[in-house]
This record gives C-alpha cells, sequence and structure tokens, in this order.
C-alpha cells in the first residue's frame, strides 16, 4: 500500500489553514480526526512527558468509544452477538468504507504535510545562506503548518493504533464466545450420537416384534389349514357314519 | 505500533551541526549544498517514517478486520451447525416416538395373533375331539351293524362318547368366553370373585408406624 502525493500541485495558504480543520464531505464522509477536535486544547500530555503533545490514553480510549459508537456512527465494524450472512455482507462493506476512509484522510494530511515541509527546508535553504536575510515570515509559516499537520498525522496514527487495539480486543472477546459455542455443538453432537445409538438399539426391539408378528401370522395360516383339513374329515367321517348306520337297514 | 525515531533525528542533528561547523568558515556555496543534502535526507526519512507507520496500523488494521470477519463467519457457521444439529435432535426424536409407537404397535399386534391363534388351536382340538368321536361312532356303529354288539351296548359306548364330547365343548366355550382372559390366552380371569390373599393385623406394629410418621412430620408427639 503505497501513498501517491502530486509533486506538482501549489496549495495556497488560507487552503492549507482551512485543511487543518479536516478532509471535506466528499473525501471523506466523517473523519476519524473529527473526534478528537474536541480534545485539541486538552486531553494531550504535558510537554514535560515522554509523549509530549500526544493525546492521553484517557483521551484516546475516549475517542475510540465515539468511533466505535454503532449508533452514532454505524461504519466502524463491530462483531454482532449472533452473525447472519447479512451482518457479514454488512460487515464487509463497513469494513471496506472505514478502511478506504482512513486512507484517504491520511493521505489528506500526508500530502500537505509534505508539502508544508518541502516548503519550509526550500525557504530555509534559498533564504539562509545566500544572503544572510531569513525570510521569518515565511519559514515560521510553514514550520507553523508542518508542525500542525504533523499533531493531525501523530494523531491519526495513534487512533488507528488505539482502533485497532480495540478490534483486536473485540475479536479475542469474540473467539471466547465462539469457544462456548463450539462447546455446546459439541455437546450437542454428543447427545445426538447418543440418540442416534439409541434409536437404532430401539429398532432392533422394533425388528424382533415384527418379526414376532410375522412368525404369528405364519402360525394362524398353518393351524388355518389344519382346521380346514379337520372340517373336511369331520364331513367325510360323518357321511361315513351315516352311510353305515344306513348300509345295513 | 508506533515507534519514534528520535535517536536518528538527534543523531542527524549532530550531523548537521557538525557540517556546518566544517563549511562555515569556507564557502556559502559548499555549505548551502550541504544544507540542501542534509534537508534533502531529513526530509526523505520523516516522510518515508511517517509513510512506514501508517502502512505498519494500515496493514495490522486489514489483519485484524480480516480476523473478525473470520469470527463472523465463524459465528455464522456456528449458528447454521446449531440449527441443523437442533432440527436432527427433533427429527430424531419424532423417529423414536414412531419407533416406539411402532413398537408398541408390533407388540399388540403380536398379542392379538398369538390369542387368535390359540382359539384357532382351541378350535382344531374341538374339531380333532369330533373326528375322534365319530371315527368311534362309525366303529361301534358298524359293529353293532354287523350284529357284533347289542344295541345297549352299542348305546353304552355311544352315548359317553357324544356326553363327553358335547361336556367339552360347553366346558371351553364357557372358559373362553366367561374365564379367559381377553389379552393373553394363558391367563385367566378372576375379577375379585375368588377374593384376596389376607394379611396380617398387627395393630401395635401399625400404630408404631404411624406415631413415627407423625412425629416425622412435627404434627403429633410421639405417643408413649
Amino acid at each position: 500500500m503505497s501513498i501517491l502525493c502530486p509533486t506538482d500541485k501549489e496549495y495556497e495558504d488560507a487552503a492549507l489553514n482551512t485543511d487543518l480543520l479536516g478532509p471535506p464531505a466528499s473525501v471523506v464522509a466523517k473523519p476519524l480526526l473529527s473526534y478528537a477536535t474536541a480534545y485539541d486544547s486538552e486531553g494531550r500530555n504535558p510537554s514535560t512527558s515522554a509523549n509530549a503533545g500526544m493525546l492521553t490514553e484517557t483521551t484516546l480510549d475516549t475517542i475510540i468509544n465515539n468511533i466505535t459508537d454503532e449508533k452514532t456512527n454505524p461504519k466502524i465494524p463491530t462483531i454482532p452477538e449472533k452473525a447472519t450472512r447479512k451482518d457479514k455482507d454488512d460487515f464487509d462493506i463497513k469494513q471496506k468504507k472505514l478502511k478506504d476512509d482512513i486512507k484517504a484522510e491520511y493521505e489528506f494530511y500526508y500530502c500537505r504535510y509534505i508539502y508544508c515541509l518541502n516548503k519550509l527546508f526550500r525557504s530555509i535553504s534559498t533564504t539562509v545562506p545566500s544572503n544572510g536575510n531569513i525570510d521569518t515570515t515565511t519559514i515560521e509559516k510553514y514550520l507553523k503548518l508542518t508542525k500542525d499537520y504533523n499533531i493531525k498525522l501523530n494523531d491519526l496514527i495513534r487512533i488507528i493504533h488505539k482502533l485497532n487495539t480495540k478490534i483486536s480486543y473485540n475479536n479475542t472477546e469474540a473467539g471466547l464466545l465462539l469457544k462456548g459455542q463450539d462447546t455446546q455443538i459439541e455437546q450437542l453432537m454428543k447427545s445426538l450420537k447418543e440418540h442416534n445409538d439409541k434409536l437404532s438399539g430401539k429398532n432392533t426391539v422394533t425388528n424382533l416384534r415384527k418379526d414376532m408378528v410375522k412368525y404369528t401370522e405364519e402360525k394362524g395360516r398353518y393351524t388355518d389349514n389344519l382346521l380346514k383339513m379337520y372340517s373336511v374329515l369331520n364331513i367325510v367321517a360323518l357321511g361315513l357314519l351315516v352311510y353305515v348306520y344306513k348300509s345295513a337297514s | 505500533m508506533v515507534y519514534l525515531r528520535t535517536g536518528n533525528l538527534l543523531q542527524d542533528e549532530e550531523n548537521i551541526s557538525n557540517g556546518i561547523k566544517e563549511l562555515i568558515g569556507t564557502s556559502p556555496a559548499a555549505l548551502q549544498t550541504f544544507l540542501q543534502n542534509q534537508q534533502l535526507k531529513i526530509y526523505d526519512t520523516v516522510s518515508t517514517q511517517k509513510l512506514n507507520s501508517f502502512n505498519k496500523l494500515y496493514g495490522d488494521l486489514g489483519i485484524f478486520t480480516d480476523d473478525a470477519n473470520s469470527v463472523i463467519m465463524h459465528q455464522i457457521r456456528n449458528k447454521e451447525s446449531t440449527e441443523l444439529n437442533t432440527k436432527l435432535l427433533k427429527e430424531a426424536n419424532k423417529d423414536s416416538d414412531n419407533l416406539v409407537n411402532t413398537t408398541e404397535l408390533a407388540n399388540r399386534k403380536y398379542e392379538m395373533n398369538e390369542w387368535s391363534v390359540n382359539n384357532k388351536k382351541d378350535t382344531l382340538f374341538i374339531f380333532s375331539m369330533l373326528f375322534i368321536m365319530i371315527s368311534g361312532l362309525i366303529l361301534v356303529t358298524g359293529l353293532y351293524k354287523l350284529n357284533v354288539i347289542s344295541t345297549s351296548f352299542w348305546m353304552l359306548l355311544s352315548v359317553p362318547m357324544i356326553l363327553i364330547f358335547v361336556l367339552t365343548v360347553i366346558y371351553r366355550s364357557q372358559y373362553t368366553n366367561v374365564y379367559r382372559n381377553k389379552r393373553y390366552w394363558n391367563r385367566k380371569r378372576f375379577e375379585g370373585k375368588s377374593g384376596t390373599i389376607p394379611m396380617p393385623n398387627c395393630a401395635n406394629v401399625t400404630q408404631g408406624l404411624l406415631d413415627a410418621a407423625n412425629a416425622a412430620s412435627g404434627l403429633v408427639p410421639l405417643s408413649s
């Protein structure tokens, strides 16, 4: 991933000062640094500390909480507790938008920072050694702009870093939730297996019962045949009895 | 993670000041060239550093969002898997119920068939008995017609045979219709007419048990 700044573009001084307020809505709809504007004068480390001038951890936490508050800013992706395919699609769109916005915002400040830095060095090198006259106005102007843009870039970097930490933390939390879900699924599978085992056992009993029914039906057919045979024998015997009784008389 | 390369910047600053000290007395042109080179170097370092920091963070962001993506996919997979397993479990329960019903039905059918077969066997017994009786009658009638036996002896032999057959038919018919269990062929129905097995009446033991039960429930104190 690279950022390419236009080398031949000249920014107007007024525009550079205005751009410090943030990129226009046409570039980024809701820039990350817009959440940090309230902390410009406060919420930064004192000049005596190691990270002088940088946003404090507390301030960063507040900013990140504001950014990741889905209700106020739905573009920041969060992991829903029970995700659906639609959530996945929404997440894809949101994360792409977030990454594009971050890149556009950083590019916006970075190109202006590079431009001001370049201007600063040029003004120093062209004025100082040539005739000894120092163009303090130009130098101070670009020095201030460079410094301001540098602060913006540093803030942005720290916010992105904090955002990464937050997303990573969310992932870890969701991962723990997944472990619980995995255990639940394993238990369900175990229950299903036990059920199937029992079912196959019951199936054996049912098959035995069905075979027994078939056996009794066979027995019934066998007895029917015997009954028919004895019916015929009895009729014949009765006829014979009548015949014997009548024959001699 | 962001690392501020302050060490390098300090080093650069030291190099610049040493360079200036060396060139300050020589020529302004050389000094200017030296300063320009140093500025270019600082410019490149700073811009690259800013870009690298961002690239690292942007890459991390990509990794973490991909990670979140895979977590979501895992959740979807879990949800679908749970739904599928629950459905399968419900089906298994239904199959189990069906199987139990089928087993019970087959069992009942078996009982009915058994009763029916035994009833047929009983009829077969009557038929065979009738056949034996008729065969006996044919024999004694034949002997009677051949004048081997007298009429009274013929009657003496024939009447008991007929009587035994008729009584047997009546007895078995009555037994099946009245006393035989309608479900199990080999069981007899008593229907409370045969009385019950008398149990010994031990008054003291019964009272003792009642007292113990009452005391345990705390309703009535144990009688002395």
